[in-house]
C-alpha cells in the first residue's frame, strides 16, 4: 500500500517537473565546473533558460564576478555566444580570455536605447546560439521575462541576464529566471610564508549564493575562482560547502588511489 | 591614308592602335543607355546605334523633340553625334552617316528622295561590290535604284538588291535589340487596401517566394533588398534590408523583412507592395546547399548576424579582440563581424599572463589614497564616498606605455591588486615616469574589480 502510495507520488512528481518543462538528463545542463554546486543543480544550469545574475557589495553596478563566473561556465561549451548590452560594453578582452572563454566565440552587439529586451528575444529565438549574455541597468517585467524564458525553452539557448544596478541587487524584481544568483567576495586566506612589508593575499575566494531555483533547493558556497587559462575551467576549489571546510573529496580520492594500487 | 603619309603631312600625329573590343564594348552601353529613348536599341557596329522609336516619340514632344534632346544628350555626354530618323532602318544608316545635315528627319514616305543621291557606299555593302559598282560608274543610291534588276543581281549579287530593298522598306530587316540585365522585382497591387501586420507579411511572403524563384534561375543571391510600399494616398514608404552574403533562401529572407513590418505606417492601407533586389551576387550552389543542412552550424549565424546588423546596424554588432597595446584600457578592439577573427593572442599582449579584471572601469575612476604600507602598497582609500581597508594585497605589476608609439606623460604604471575587510579585490594604479610613485602625492585609480 505504502509503496504504491510512494510510485504514485513520483509519477505526479514526473508529471509536474513535465508540466514545467524541465529536462532532467545531464545533457541539457550546463556544469559550473564545482561539483558541490553541480550536485544541488541536478548536474549544472539548466539549458534552455534564464538565469539572473547579481553582483554585491562594491560590484553591485560593475558586476565583475558575476561576470567572470559566466564566462568560465560559457568555457565549457561550445557554440556561440552573444554578449548584448545597451551601452558602450566595458568588457576586457584580455579579462574574458584568463576567464577561459574563446573570444572568437563572443560576437557583441549594442542594442539601441530601449531595444534590448526585443534584441534578446531574437537571439534567444535562434536555435544555433550557444549562449546570450545581456548586460540589465533596469529590471525586466515580469511580462517580458517570461516571454524570453518560453522564447528560451523553445529553442535551447541559455540566457544569462546579469543586472548592473545596486537598487536592483537590493530588491531583485520577481520574474520567471530558473536560478538567481548572487555573487559576493569573501576574505581570503592571507598567505603568510613570504617575508613582505604588507600583508599578501592568496587566491581569492567568492560566496555565491543561489537566493532562487525553480524546483530546487537553495545553498551558499565558498569557491575559489583560479586562474586558468590553460585549463579553461574553474578547477574544484578547495570547497567550502555550505560554510564547513570540506576534506572529504579529497579523502575518498587518496582511498581510491590505494585501491587501484591493490588491484 | 597611311600613316607614313600622314605623319609626314603632320608630325606631330599621335597614332594609337585600334582597340576593337573596347569600342565594341562602349558602343553597348552606348546603345544601353539610350533606352530611355526606346526600350528597343541595337548596336550597329562598328559605330551606330539604332533606336526604334515607334510609339515613343510623343513622350518627347514629338519626333523634332526628341532629336533635339538625343542629340543634346550625346554632346553632354562628350560624343560627336550624327542622327536621322527614317522609315527603315538602312535608311536611317544611310542618312545619318552620308547627309550633309547632322542631324535629318526624313519624313515617312520620303526616303527614297533622300537616299537618291547618296553614294552607294551607304548601302552597307562589301567593299567588293563598291569597288565594281564605282568601277562601271555607279556613284548613287539614285543610279542603282534606276538600274534594270536582273543585270544587277547577275553582276552584283544578291546583296545589292537586299540592301536596296531594305533601305527602301521593301524587305524586312531585323534588329537584335539589347536588353539591359533585368531588376528582380516582384509586385503586388492589391484590391484592397492592407494595413494589419498580419496581411503585410503574407504579402512580404508572396514576395519573397517570387524573388526567390527568380533568383534560382539566374544562379544569384541577394545582398540588399528594398521594400516599397505605395499608400492609398500616394505616400511611399521604403524598407531597406541587407545581408552579409547572398542569400536566396526565402525564410532569411523572409524573416528580415518581417523584423521591419513594425516600422511600416500602413495610414489609411497600402495597396501596392513591391520588393526589389537592389544588390545581386552570384551565389554557388554548393553554399545553398550548406545552408539546407540543417546541422552546420555557420548558416544560422549568418542569418542571425545579418538580421542583428539590421536591427541596429552594422557599426553595433562586432567582436571583440585583443591588441598588442599595454596599457590595459587600450589593449582592446572592436572589429566588424565580417572581419574574421585574428588567431592567437598577440605577441605583446597587456598582462599575457598576469591577472586581469573582466571589466574595466572606463575611464579609471581616482581613489584617495589615505594611507599606504612601507612598500608602497595600498592600506586605506576611499571610493564613490567609501573607505576600504585592504587586508590583503597582491602586487605591484608594473605596466610599461608602448614607447614605440610616442612619448606619454607617464610612462608605467604600478597596479596592484587588493582586497578589502569584505574580501572585495580592487585594481589599483598608480602612475608614474618610471622611476617608481612619488611617496607621498601619487594619483591613485581604480581600473576595475576582480
Amino acid at each position: 500500500m505504502t509503496h504504491a502510495k510512494m510510485d504514485t507520488l513520483a509519477l505526479l512528481r514526473d508529471k509536474i517537473r513535465r508540466i514545467e518543462g524541465f529536462e532532467q538528463t545531464a545533457a541539457g545542463r550546463l556544469s559550473t565546473g564545482i561539483p558541490a554546486i553541480d550536485a544541488c543543480l541536478h548536474g549544472g544550469l539548466t539549458r534552455g533558460g534564464l538565469h539572473e545574475f547579481f553582483g554585491a557589495g562594491s560590484d553591485r553596478s560593475l558586476a565583475a564576478r558575476p561576470t567572470r563566473f559566466i564566462a568560465s561556465i560559457l568555457a565549457r561549451t561550445d557554440g556561440p555566444v552573444i554578449w548584448a548590452s545597451e551601452e558602450h560594453l566595458d568588457l576586457s578582452a584580455a579579462g574574458i580570455r584568463r576567464s577561459g572563454l574563446n573570444l572568437g566565440r563572443l560576437i557583441c552587439v549594442t542594442a539601441i536605447k530601449g531595444g534590448l529586451t526585443a534584441l534578446c528575444e531574437d537571439v534567444v529565438r535562434e536555435r544555433g546560439v550557444c549562449a546570450l549574455v545581456a548586460d540589465y541597468r533596469t529590471p525586466l517585467s515580469l511580462t517580458e521575462s517570461r516571454r524570453l524564458h518560453l522564447a528560451a525553452e523553445k529553442s535551447g539557448v541559455t540566457g544569462f541576464l546579469i543586472f548592473r544596478s545596486a537598487a536592483l541587487a537590493a530588491a531583485p524584481p520577481a520574474s520567471a529566471s530558473v536560478t538567481r544568483w548572487r555573487i559576493a567576495g569573501t576574505p581570503s586566506p592571507l598567505s603568510d610564508d613570504t617575508a613582505s612589508y604588507s600583508p599578501v593575499a592568496s587566491s581569492e575566494r567568492w560566496a555565491v549564493d543561489l537566493l532562487r531555483h525553480r524546483s530546487g533547493s537553495l545553498g551558499t558556497w565558498l569557491i575559489n575562482p583560479a586562474d586558468h587559462v590553460q585549463t579553461h575551467s574553474l578547477p574544484m576549489a578547495s570547497a567550502l560547502v555550505d560554510r564547513a571546510v570540506a576534506e572529504a573529496p579529497r579523502a575518498v580520492q587518496a582511498t581510491d588511489r590505494a585501491g587501484a594500487l591493490r588491484a | 591614308m597611311a600613316l607614313a603619309q600622314a605623319r609626314a603631312l603632320l608630325p606631330e600625329l599621335v597614332a594609337d592602335d585600334a582597340d576593337l573590343m573596347g569600342d565594341r564594348e562602349a558602343l553597348q552601353v552606348l546603345a544601353l543607355w539610350c533606352q530611355w529613348a526606346s526600350p528597343l536599341t541595337a548596336m550597329d557596329p562598328p559605330d551606330g546605334v539604332w533606336i526604334d522609336i515607334t510609339g515613343c516619340a510623343h513622350l518627347f514632344g514629338g519626333e523634332d523633340g526628341l532629336m533635339l534632346r538625343l542629340h543634346g544628350q550625346m554632346e553632354r555626354s562628350g560624343y560627336t553625334a550624327r542622327l536621322a530618323l527614317a522609315d527603315t532602318a538602312g535608311a536611317a544608316h544611310a542618312v545619318a552617316r552620308h547627309a550633309r545635315n547632322p542631324v535629318a528627319i526624313i519624313p515617312p514616305g520620303r526616303h527614297s528622295e533622300a537616299l537618291a543621291s547618296l553614294p552607294v557606299v551607304a548601302l552597307r555593302l562589301p567593299d567588293e561590290t563598291i569597288s565594281r559598282l564605282l568601277r562601271v560608274g555607279i556613284e548613287t543610291i539614285g543610279q542603282v535604284a534606276k538600274a534594270p534588276r536582273a543585270p544587277l543581281v547577275r553582276r552584283f549579287g544578291q546583296v545589292l538588291t537586299d540592301r536596296l530593298d531594305q533601305a527602301w522598306g521593301l524587305l524586312p530587316e531585323s534588329l537584335s535589340p539589347l536588353s539591359a540585365r533585368q531588376v528582380v522585382l516582384a509586385e503586388r497591387h492589391l484590391v484592397e487596401p492592407i494595413s494589419t501586420a498580419e496581411a503585410i507579411t503574407v504579402v512580404i511572403e508572396h514576395l519573397v517566394g517570387e524573388i526567390c524563384a527568380s533568383l534560382e534561375a539566374r544562379a544569384e543571391g541577394a545582398r540588399a533588398l528594398a521594400l516599397r510600399c505605395e499608400r492609398v494616398d500616394g505616400h511611399v514608404q521604403e524598407i531597406m534590408a541587407g545581408t552579409s552574403a547572398p542569400v536566396r533562401d526565402p525564410v532569411h529572407l523572409t524573416r528580415l523583412l518581417r523584423e521591419r513590418v513594425e516600422d511600416i505606417e500602413p495610414g489609411f492601407g497600402i495597396e501596392r507592395m513591391a520588393l526589389e533586389v537592389t544588390q545581386v551576387e552570384a551565389l554557388r550552389e554548393s553554399v545553398c546547399r550548406d545552408m539546407m543542412e540543417a546541422g552546420t552550424n555557420a548558416a544560422p549565424m549568418t542569418a542571425l548576424i545579418d538580421r542583428l546588423c539590421n536591427r541596429v546596424g552594422v557599426d553595433r554588432v562586432f567582436r571583440l579582440t585583443e591588441r598588442a597595446v599595454q596599457f590595459p584600457e587600450m589593449a582592446q578592439d572592436l572589429i566588424p563581424v565580417s572581419v574574421p577573427m585574428p588567431a592567437g593572442v598577440p605577441a605583446l599582449a597587456s598582462g599575457h599572463d598576469a591577472p586581469r579584471p573582466v571589466r574595466l572601469l572606463a575611464p579609471p575612476e581616482p581613489v584617495r589614497m589615505r594611507d599606504v604600507y612601507p612598500d608602497g602598497a595600498p592600506k586605506t582609500f576611499a571610493w564613490r564616498r567609501h573607505t576600504y581597508l585592504v587586508r590583503g594585497v597582491d602586487g605591484p605589476e608594473r605596466v610599461w606605455c608602448d614607447w614605440w608609439a610616442g612619448p606619454v606623460e607617464d610612462r608605467a604604471r604600478d597596479y596592484w591588486i587588493v582586497e578589502d575587510t569584505q574580501g572585495e579585490r580592487f585594481w589599483l594604479y598608480t602612475a608614474h615616469n618610471g622611476e617608481g610613485p612619488a611617496s607621498d602625492s601619487a594619483a591613485w585609480f581604480l581600473h576595475g574589480l576582480f
